[in-house]
């Protein structure tokens, strides 16, 4: 029996470690839409690839200009110790290396029905690259987690935070900060 | 026994795998639903430099003075309603949705160390900071403070250009530093 047992953990060890090397960024990483497609892209958890996608083509901005995307992420049915997980790509624009800081934001204003948690903690987004630098005309793809502990009390049944993205400019210039708002409907 | 003895490098090699694979083995929970809309997000603003007093004057500020950021004059208050001409700087929406603008002003760096009052109207040590728009009434220019300004420009469209200028009202006190400072200016983009 005890043999048995053991080996059944080996096997199911070596099946997780497989299973890893073949998806290392996770289920809704392999699902990344083009940034040709526009909206909505759907991704529903429970089965870990899109549910559904409906997309028709739209021109990406000029290789020169920096931007990022997406503008808004909706996050449905969430709950106090679920994990949600999307990302953000940011471009940079510019003929040299740049730094950025990406970071999370309380929002300068919300949408119609939503809030600002006043009681939100910042370490539960949890932005995998806070600091990259880019290449020139390179484009990067930032995952960000939202993930609130199960004991956390929530109020709001809607609320809003924000994703900044601002890159590191020479002192003297009007500095330009470039944020993704992402809006959590509870369940 | 031995059979015991040859499984456990195994097994602990399998910890070791599962431990080392955690932190990128996140994903999103059952029934959580994510709607993205994969549009960019980018502007442009030009020119992205202003020197108070700097356009028509020496560039060298009084205490207690209203300074624009006005191309016909450094303490030339805009018309009624604002104009192009009256305007320093261009914001280009090069994003593929509209956008919503925020323009906040820091505190100053270096010399006096000036603040932003976060009130609009200068004290002391204080500088009060407003921002302007071509095409709107200049009295209904917006308070520029240090963080969470209300919005400058709300639901700009795509491609579309706006003009813009700041205003700023020196503390009354005297410097007594006589070194040079500056102040950040941030402009926070987001979707409408």
């Amino acid at each position: 029996m005890y043999k048995l047992l053991v080996s059944l953990f080996m096997v199911f060890s070596l099946f997780i470690a497989l299973g890893c090397g073949e998806s290392p960024k996770g289920p809704s990483l392999t699902v990344e839409p083009s940034p040709n497609l526009i909206a909505p892209v759907v991704v529903n958890s429970t089965i870990g690839t899109p549910s559904s996608i409906t997309a028709s083509l739209n021109d990406e901005p000029p290789i020169t200009q920096s931007w990022i995307s997406p503008g808004k992420v909706n996050i449905g049915n969430y709950y106090s110790g679920a994990q949600a997980e999307w990302f953000i790509k940011v471009h940079n624009g510019d003929s040299t290396k740049t730094k950025y800081t990406v970071e999370y934001r309380e929002p300068a204003y919300v949408s119609d029905g939503f809030v600002s948690l006043p009681t939100f903690n910042r370490v539960w987004v949890i932005v995998s690259e806070s600091s990259p630098t880019l290449d020139p005309y390179e484009t990067r793809t930032i995952p960000i987690t939202l993930k609130i502990p199960s004991n956390a009390k929530i109020d709001a049944k809607k609320w809003e935070f924000w994703i900044s993205v601002m890159e590191d400019s020479p002192a003297g210039v009007i500095k330009t900060e470039l944020c993704s708002r992402w809006l959590i409907t509870m369940r | 026994m031995n059979f015991s003895r040859f499984l456990l490098p195994f097994v602990f090699l399998g910890l070791i795998v599962l431990l080392f694979f955690e932190p990128v083995w996140a994903f999103t929970s059952q029934d959580v639903i994510i709607t993205a809309t994969p549009s960019f997000l980018g502007i442009s603003v030009s020119p992205d430099t202003w020197i108070i007093n700097g356009i028509k004057g020496s560039g060298k500020i009084r205490t207690n003075t209203t300074y624009y950021s006005n191309p016909l004059g450094d303490v030339v208050s805009p018309s009624i309603t604002v104009l192009d001409s009256e305007c320093r700087f261009t914001l280009v929406n090069g994003s593929t949705m509209p956008i919503d603008v925020v323009l906040d002003i820091a505190d100053f760096i270096g010399g006096d160390f000036s603040t932003n009052s976060n009130l609009g109207t200068n004290g002391l040590t204080s500088f009060g900071a407003y921002t302007y728009v071509s095409g709107d009434l200049f009295v209904n220019k917006v308070k520029a403070t240090s963080f969470m300004s209300p919005t400058l420009i709300s639901s700009l469209p795509v491609g579309i250009n706006k003009k813009f200028g700041i205003e700023i009202t020196t503390q009354t006190h005297a410097w007594t530093s006589k070194v040079p400072s500056s102040v950040i200016a941030t402009i926070i983009v987001s979707a409408h």
